[in-house]
């Protein structure tokens, strides 16, 4: 069914990751995806695995549920690996049929896979342990400079709340909606193109229409309980950096240092030491 | 048409995957020309049953037989099946997408391939039935009163021409003027073309006035299923489910603790209820 | 003069309001007159029902009391404050609050302690504060033990109670309430207007409670009856439930009790009074029956 499809994953627990400031788990996030396609050698990658073991161990989420994310992307990395890996012009490895595994093939194949896994479980690490609504206070935190420069963002993290509020009540509807006219003999299924997309209108229409009078009320209700933008509004839980996040931004920093020194062979070590492919 | 349930479980994940039954072990038959009452409070399977008996949900064990098929064979023609049952939802207005009336109640024939003269004709013939003048067919739905959009929508169920009419709360969220004439309609299309009805309500008063047999739903299971007036004796057993008996009914239970014990309980409306106090009163 | 505007909580003097309707060229293609001449007062900590089916006008009116609609003539005072006064629009909102009848369509947070706060959090209240009305807003209608579920695993009852606690976070001293329980089964209905009641009479908040179910309304101080946009009847549920009749006029029914002993009446037995309850017409019954048998004697 249509509304067993839930948006954001939080997992509810007492952890440090859970009470860091949404603002850190954004940033470290972000910053950690960004490292992950600095990096391009293997002691970084060490670094970065390092990295996300302790950023996972300590959120106490199961690694079931971590996983879990990844079944959904899996074809996605097959895809990435298998064309990766035998498409890439380069020195032969083996070779068999048609296809040949070049080793620079194996060497993209492999580093977009770490990649991909890395960042898929840095970033459901971030979902798991914040609410989306953490999530939007967030970036209206982290969007306020723009603000200066006449950006909507206080608008813009409202939107967002309320479409994250709204999207499992518009799911629902849809399965309603889909099974009444159903009920007078509608089929979704069969038909060519055309005719399918056709026999969507009886659904569209009145979703559109629910949502339209869903917005009209939420309005209404909204205003009737003073909203009037982004100005002079306060929040009851304020987002504030505690020294828990401090030390984050702090070790974030040292993982970023590192990573920049180590994953970029800043220094020369690993080709000093010859032996370490890159 | 007969439907019946032949020890119908239904099964679902809830979001925690932890395992719902939503229904379990239902056996019970519509028979033809009935007026059927259904009752259980919010989430005792209600919903869940109606969609069973349209081919809308498929049961996890058990069999669903329409006139002695199972609906689930390969070879069953469900969207025939969900024409002679005609399935009406809880605000049937949401459903309503047509630029104008007659073409959103042509929308159920044309799905069943009849040809636009057809519709038309059966569109018509529907709009009349649930009251809708012929000045009105080429208004848009949208501009119509609550009342009227949810008599368009009944009348675009209607138009398939279904032998079974199950109405979901049907004067749900109507104001007294607009729930009499839903009621009245489902009335009349029981008396006058002998559809049966299935009404779903909380409003015990409205199933006690017109359902001749009730069916009780709690918790998945089918709890009672008897005649309604045989069914509304068992107060104790209703009031644990969270279920209301009708309130002549208790008006007239508390009469009988203060002094009527002769008097008799079996009265769904004003008038009945009257008419039993005058006569027990008569007596003295 | 001065002491009347401080009782009178809400007044209406002579409010009319028009539903224009205009084509693409501006030109008016229906005007529905959907207030006219309405007036009323409304004294501080009553329990006022306005019934009226849909079309009626009750839900325009609910409107006018917060400012949501502002009438095209006459005017609606709230403390003594005009609706039409721009810069106490706020204030205004604040001490008349308002629950509406869809529960989805009113909550604004994903987690029901987040939406209580929406109300005191765009009035500038200090975080700490919002945090405490929050808390005592939510144990007023006893959904503190749901503070931190998100409101789609709730039912249609308590959903209302979190819109109702949302309003009550704002310190309102009138709540609104537009056919909060039209949606709701028997259960919903019945925690809603526990809830309600509780608050008007432990509290004296005022309410307005605008519904179409007359049992709903025979608990009130005073109910206004609205037609076609005017205050058809008006007086307590025992004035205004006596005249049947002029309710059967305009589509409206009344509760089992005044029909029951209005049938008993007609057929000839001495019921005295409009008994509303279940529990005033069998006491009325047992006097009526205790005459017969004496005058038997």
């Amino acid at each position: 069914m249509i509304k067993d499809i839930t948006l954001g994953q939080y997992y509810p627990a007492e952890s440090v990751i859970h009470r860091l400031d949404p603002r850190v788990k954004l940033v470290v996030t972000l910053l950690f995806i960004i490292s992950l396609f600095v990096v391009d050698n293997i002691p970084g990658y060490a670094l970065a695995f390092l990295f996300l073991a302790f950023w996972c161990g300590l959120s106490r989420v199961p690694l079931r549920f971590m996983l879990r994310g990844m079944r959904t992307i899996f074809f996605l990395l097959l895809m990435t690996v298998v064309f990766n890996l035998f498409l890439t012009p380069g020195t032969p490895l083996v070779s068999f049929w048609k296809l040949t595994i070049t080793r620079e093939g194996l060497r993209i194949a492999l580093l977009m896979a770490v990649r991909l896994v890395f960042l898929i479980v840095g970033s459901s690490v971030m979902t798991f342990t914040t609410t989306p609504n953490h999530l939007t206070d967030a970036l209206e935190a982290l969007m306020r400079p723009l603000k200066r420069l006449g950006a909507p963002v206080h608008e813009i993290a409202m939107m967002m709340s309320i479409a994250l509020r709204f999207i499992p009540i518009l799911m629902e509807e849809t399965d309603k909606i889909m099974k009444a006219q159903m009920a007078r003999g509608a089929d979704f299924e069969s038909g060519g193109l055309i005719r399918r997309a056709r026999s969507l209108v009886p659904l569209l229409v009145p979703l559109f229409i629910s949502a339209f009078r869903r917005a009209n009320d939420l309005a209404l209700a909204m205003e009737a309980r003073c909203y009037h933008g982004g100005e002079g509004r306060t929040r009851m839980i304020p987002l504030t950096y505690h020294a828990r996040d401090r030390i984050a931004y702090g070790l974030l920093l040292l993982y970023l240092i590192l990573a920049v020194v180590i994953g970029r062979d800043i220094f020369g070590l690993a080709a000093a030491i010859g032996g370490l492919p890159v | 048409m007969i439907l019946r349930f032949d020890h119908v479980n239904y099964v679902y994940d809830a979001d925690g995957g932890q395992p719902v039954h939503a229904l379990s072990d239902i056996d019970l038959t519509i028979g033809e020309g009935e007026f059927i009452g259904l009752i259980g409070h919010t989430g005792s399977g209600k919903s869940t049953l109606i969609q069973h008996a349209d081919g809308l949900l498929k049961p996890v064990s058990g069999r669903i037989l329409a006139d002695g098929e199972d609906i689930w064979e390969e070879k069953f023609d469900r969207k025939a099946l969900r024409a002679r049952v005609g399935l009406v939802f809880q605000y049937p207005e949401h459903q309503l997408f047509e630029e104008d009336i007659l073409s959103d109640v042509c929308y159920g024939p044309m799905n069943l391939g009849c040809s636009a003269e057809e519709a038309r004709e059966r569109a018509v013939s529907a709009l009349r039935q649930v009251g809708i003048g012929e000045d009105l067919f080429g208004q848009s739905p949208f501009d119509l009163s609550g009342g009227q959009k949810r008599r368009t929508a009944i009348a675009g169920v209607l138009a398939m021409q279904p032998e079974i009419l199950i109405l979901d709360e049907p004067t749900a969220g109507l104001d007294p003027r607009g729930r009499d004439e839903i009621l009245a309609l489902a009335r009349t299309l029981h008396e006058e073309r002998n559809i049966t009805v299935v009404l779903v309500s909380h409003s015990m008063e409205d199933i006690a006035r017109f359902a001749k047999r009730l069916l009780v739903l709690g918790d998945g299971r089918l709890v009672f299923d008897g005649p309604t007036g045989e069914v509304f004796s068992h107060r104790a057993e209703l009031e644990e489910m969270g279920l209301e008996i009708p309130r002549p009914q208790r008006l007239l239970e508390a009469l009988k603790e203060h002094g009527f014990p002769e008097i008799g309980t079996g009265a769904y409306t004003a008038e009945e209820a009257a008419r039993l106090i005058l006569r027990e009163l008569e007596k003295r | 003069m001065e002491g009347k505007i401080h009782r009178m909580i809400a007044q209406a003097r002579d409010v009319a309001y028009h539903y224009i309707r205009r084509d693409e060229e501006g030109r008016v293609v229906r005007d529905t007159a959907a207030l006219s001449s309405v007036s009323f007062d409304i004294e501080r900590g009553e329990f006022i029902a306005i019934l009226g089916h849909n079309g009626s006008g009750k839900s325009t009116l609910a409107k006018h009391l917060n400012g949501l609609l502002t009438p095209g003539e006459g005017a609606v005072l709230i403390e003594g404050m005009d609706t039409r006064d721009g810069e106490q629009i706020w204030n205004i909102r604040r001490i008349a609050g308002m629950v509406f009848q869809n529960p989805d369509n009113q909550i604004i947070g994903q987690i029901v302690e987040e939406d209580v706060a929406f109300g005191p959090e765009n009035l500038g209240v200090p975080p700490q504060e919002i945090a405490e009305r929050v808390q005592e807003a939510l144990a007023r209608v006893g959904m503190t033990e749901k503070r931190r579920f998100s409101p789609n695993k709730l039912s249609g009852g308590q959903k209302q109670r979190v819109s109702i606690a949302g309003v009550l976070a704002m310190r309102p001293k009138i709540l609104i309430l537009d056919e909060p329980t039209a949606m709701l089964d028997p259960e919903g209905r019945r925690e809603v207007l526990e809830a309600v009641h509780s608050l008007n009479r432990r509290e004296r908040i005022t309410v307005i409670l605008i519904t179409h179910d007359m049992e709903e309304a025979v608990d009130a101080d005073r109910i206004y009856v609205m037609d076609g946009g005017r205050i058809a009847l008006t007086g307590t549920p025992r004035e205004v439930f006596a005249q049947a009749e002029q309710l059967a006029a305009i589509g409206l029914t009344v509760p089992m009790a005044v029909a029951v002993a209005g049938l008993l009446r007609q057929e000839g037995l001495a019921v005295e009074g409009t008994p509303l309850t279940q529990e005033e017409l069998v006491e009325a019954i047992c006097r009526a029956a205790d005459k017969i048998t004496g005058d038997i004697k």
